[in-house]
């Protein structure tokens, strides 16, 4: 059952990373317009080229 | 023409070969134009906005929009003023500004459907100014400006936006930043889900796992649930230490205390190694306290945006004279200090000033509620609010107008946020008592099993203050509020504050105006009769005469003086004549001095000077020049289409309708005969004070009104309404403003306050269940923390499913 120890560690440490991602998405603005990225990304090309 | 039902007749994309070969549409938002319109466009918006996209060579923006099968709601011209976004005092609150005329705009940009909309107002930015950069928020509409002010005014960017039919209003709030509650939120979830993870060897039973693994368990769970309490939780606790300060029974206080409390105790528990650790609980009550918080926020502010718009999309006009004489309308917020402006009767000062005029008359009936008549004379000053009594006069303003304006803008946001002023809501008094009941609770179980047994005593009173759930006072009430004000502003009603959502449903007795409330705003004159004879005795041209009635609407503002001109349809009103000492007598008539002559209009009694002996003559109203009856008319009105129903309806629910109008008795009771109102319901011949006599003193009525006369009664009844068309004035005191034109958002309104309440019950009956449940198990010492793990998450999540999730059926038809 010692190995209980290393897994319990394990679980932690990628926890915290999602954690970590979580706080940097919220940190960086990615939660605050969640409809604009998803349309924007399928206009991307013409809008550029037309400056 | 811009109605929702536009809608039903867009051509969708996909359904383009289906069209009829003759049907037509709107080059900018594709509604099916009729068939008697020669023109390419439904509306003169759609017009400009297609303009300016050619102009711009923008057409890609039609391509998009077709590609995301998104319909276009028709452009709307909506100000023609946008000068005033370019006003220092205006830009207060939503432009930053940085060095070298840098600036930054806060605003909201209406209609944005899909990501077609954002290209195009992004595109005509960079095409305006190549140096501005314009960022919009497709979820929220919130878009952010940074421009040089020095190469352009905001206006110039504004003013195209409008044109092509996105409405923009001041973003005030953006300084709102919900980043950290998301942190907090996020935070408190990882916890939980951690905690929960270690804690359930535990809900299976202690002896599936080894001592040694269950106590590394509970170590790991002590460190996250601190996390969870003082990091996520720390808006909790901060609220019950600043109720400890206030010394109020504020509902964050046995929040906090609990919190701490559990915490401390499941801390002793895990020291000494003992089953009675409450970490998962604990955690469970910060994370979905912290989320009904932010959705409730959400709601509110989102409903207060709404709100703010409609209040905010209402430009007062002020009548400012020149310094030849020369009158101009102008928006209120481009008044000026030092501006002189002028004011008929029945107005309401729009701003603060001193009067010009030798002396006049005021009320204060919006202010005070009390309409006696003050005098005052020159050089006094007047302030805000007051209505001019009797005669037109002149005033300096000694305010800026958007100073007023914005300070009326601050009042109506504050009546939506702090309500709890004046009126403490059915669900405040509850907590209150909730509260206190609480802590008693918890105290006696301390005091009582101190004697015999102090563990006991700290682990029952911690048990109770665990189990009480304080979730339908901490989001369950406010969410059911911000939703019922959300449901109505889309049925265009505005709440003004939780006591008219709470109180509205309870009224039975409906007062209503007649004149522009019941019937349209607008009266026509069905019958007319010149007296020639007298004319001639008096040697008077008619054509002088009727010279003299084009000119009233300059003296003074009455539906009788609209229809009139109507009437004589256009002509020349220019001519020469002298008008003086006019004066206005409410609910009687005007009457004025004209070349010397004196002239009267209104009412037989008023204008005759004794009462009539046939009492058809009351039916009429008169123009009498020194003394003889020059013209005799009778005015008729078209009821509102949907008036009768909407009585009706009313009726059917067990409510009382009443009529209170200032009207001749025989034209009442015609209308209110249509109207279905019973006869001794009706109350004619009424001047603002009677009106308000009439109403029955009492708590469960309501009256509807329009205008400045009914302000008084609107000032005795529970709740105040006032319909689409009502003057600002009243708007602002009523309860319950109407944001669609009729009557039948009254309707509506009742609907969504007594679902509101239903739905309040719903959520109090479910708390004290599970509070009742909760309070034994922790009395009798039952309260395990599998048992708190498992009742306080379904309290919770059960009191905010239904206080989120209900709605309102729409009326079909009707």
């Amino acid at each position: 059952m010692e190995i209980l120890y290393f897994l319990i560690f394990l679980s932690f440490v990628m926890a915290m990373g999602g954690l970590a991602a979580f706080l940097w998405a919220n940190q960086s603005g990615q939660f605050r317009d969640l409809r604009r990225p998803a349309e924007e990304m399928l206009f991307e090309d013409r809008p550029k080229s037309s400056q | 023409m811009m109605t929702v039902t536009h809608m039903l007749h867009r051509r969708h994309p996909k359904i383009l070969s289906s069209a009829a070969a003759d049907e037509r549409f709107c080059r900018h938002c594709e509604t099916l134009l009729p068939r008697e319109l020669e023109d390419d466009y439904c509306c003169h918006g759609c017009r400009s906005a297609h303009t300016l996209i050619e102009t711009f060579e923008l057409n890609r923006f039609y391509e998009i929009v077709q590609e995301n099968n998104e319909g276009l709601r028709p452009a709307r011209v909506q100000r023609s003023d946008y000068k005033l976004f370019d006003a220092p005092i205006f830009q207060d609150g939503f432009v930053e500004s940085k060095q070298d005329g840098q600036k930054t705009a806060h605003f909201y940009l209406d209609n944005m459907s899909c990501y077609a909309c954002v290209w195009v107002c992004e595109q005509l930015v960079r095409k305006l100014d190549s140096e501005a950069q314009l960022a919009i928020n497709l979820a929220t509409g919130e878009a952010t400006l940074a421009f040089d002010s020095s190469r352009h005014d905001l206006s110039h960017f504004l003013q195209h936006f409008e044109a092509l039919g996105f409405g923009v209003s001041p973003n005030r709030t953006f300084t709102r930043d919900n980043r950290r509650e998301v942190a907090r939120i996020g935070v408190a979830l990882f916890c939980l889900m951690n905690i929960m993870m270690l804690a359930f060897p535990e809900y299976l039973g202690a002896s599936s796992l080894e001592d040694r693994f269950r106590d590394l368990f509970r170590w790991i769970s002590m460190v996250l649930a601190a996390l969870a309490v003082f990091y996520s939780g720390w808006p909790l606790l901060a609220g019950g230490v600043y109720a400890v300060h206030k010394r109020s029974l504020h509902l964050d206080l046995p929040i906090a205390l609990a919190l701490i409390v559990c915490y401390a105790y499941s801390v002793y528990n895990t020291v000494r190694g003992h089953a009675f650790v409450y970490y998962d609980t604990t955690t469970a009550v910060v994370a979905l306290l912290l989320i009904g918080r932010f959705v409730q926020g959400q709601a509110l502010s989102r409903v207060a945006r709404q709100q703010s718009q409609y209040l905010e999309g209402d430009y007062r006009l002020a009548r400012v004279q020149a310094g030849d004489g020369s009158e101009e309308m102008k928006a209120l917020v481009q008044v000026v200090e030092g501006d002189v402006l002028r004011l008929l009767p029945g107005e309401v000062v729009p701003i603060d000033g001193i009067l010009l005029s030798p002396s006049s008359e005021l009320h204060y009936a919006l202010l005070t509620g009390e309409s006696d008549l003050h005098g005052i004379i020159e050089g006094q000053t007047v302030l805000a609010g007051a209505v001019n009594g009797s005669r037109p006069m002149l005033l300096r303003a000694a305010q800026p107008g958007v100073q007023s304006y914005l300070l009326r803008l601050q009042k109506a946001s504050q009546a939506l946020h702090h309500q709890k002023g004046h009126y403490l809501g059915l669900s405040e008094k509850l907590a209150k008592g909730f509260v206190a009941f609480v802590l008693m609770m918890a105290a006696l179980n301390l005091l009582l099993w101190f004697p015999f047994s102090p563990s006991t005593a700290i682990e029952r009173f911690a048990a109770v203050l665990l189990v009480a759930c304080p979730c339908i006072f901490g989001f369950g009430a406010p969410l059911v509020i911000a939703r019922a004000f959300h449901l109505g502003m889309q049925r265009g009603v505005l709440f003004r504050s939780q006591r008219a959502l709470e109180r509205l449903s309870e009224v039975e007795r409906f007062y209503f105006d007649k004149t522009g409330t019941l019937t349209e705003d607008e009266s026509r004159i069905v019958e007319a009769h010149w007296n020639q004879l007298e004319l001639r005795k008096m040697q008077l041209d008619p054509q002088q005469v009727q010279t003299l009635l084009r000119r009233l609407p300059e003296f003074a503002r009455h539906h009788v003086i609209t229809a009139l001109t109507r009437w004589l349809g256009p002509g020349d009103a220019r001519e020469e004549t002298q008008v003086k000492a006019i004066r206005e007598y409410f609910g009687q008539g005007l009457s004025l001095v004209w070349n010397g002559h004196d002239v009267r209009l209104g009412r037989y009694g008023f204008c005759v000077g004794r009462e009539p002996d046939d009492p058809q003559a009351l039916e009429y109203s008169y123009l009498v020049i020194d003394g003889a009856i020059v013209l005799q008319f009778k005015l008729s009105e078209t009821l509102r289409p949907e008036a009768t129903a909407t009585l009706q309806s009313l009726v059917s629910q067990g409510r009382h309708i009443y009529m209170l109008t200032g009207d001749a008795t025989g034209r009442a009771q015609d209308v209110g005969q249509a109207l279905g109102i019973d006869v001794a319901h009706i109350a004619a011949r009424l001047n603002p004070q009677d009106k308000e006599q009439q109403i029955v003193e009492g708590e469960r009525s309501a009256m509807v009104g329009n205008g400045i006369n009914d302000a008084l009664a609107v000032s005795k009844v529970s709740i105040g309404i006032a319909v689409e068309s009502a003057t600002d004035a009243l708007k602002e005191k009523a309860d319950v403003v109407l944001a669609k034109p009729g009557l039948q958002p009254i309707l509506d309104a009742l609907k969504v306050s007594e679902r509101a309440r239903t739905i309040m019950q719903r959520c109090f009956f479910f708390a004290i269940l599970f509070n009742g449940v909760g309070m034994t198990l922790a009395v009798g010492g039952w309260a395990t923390p599998v048992l708190a793990a498992i009742l306080m998450p379904i309290s919770s999540l059960t009191i905010f499913t239904i206080a989120q999730r209900w709605s309102v059926t729409l009326r079909v038809g009707g």
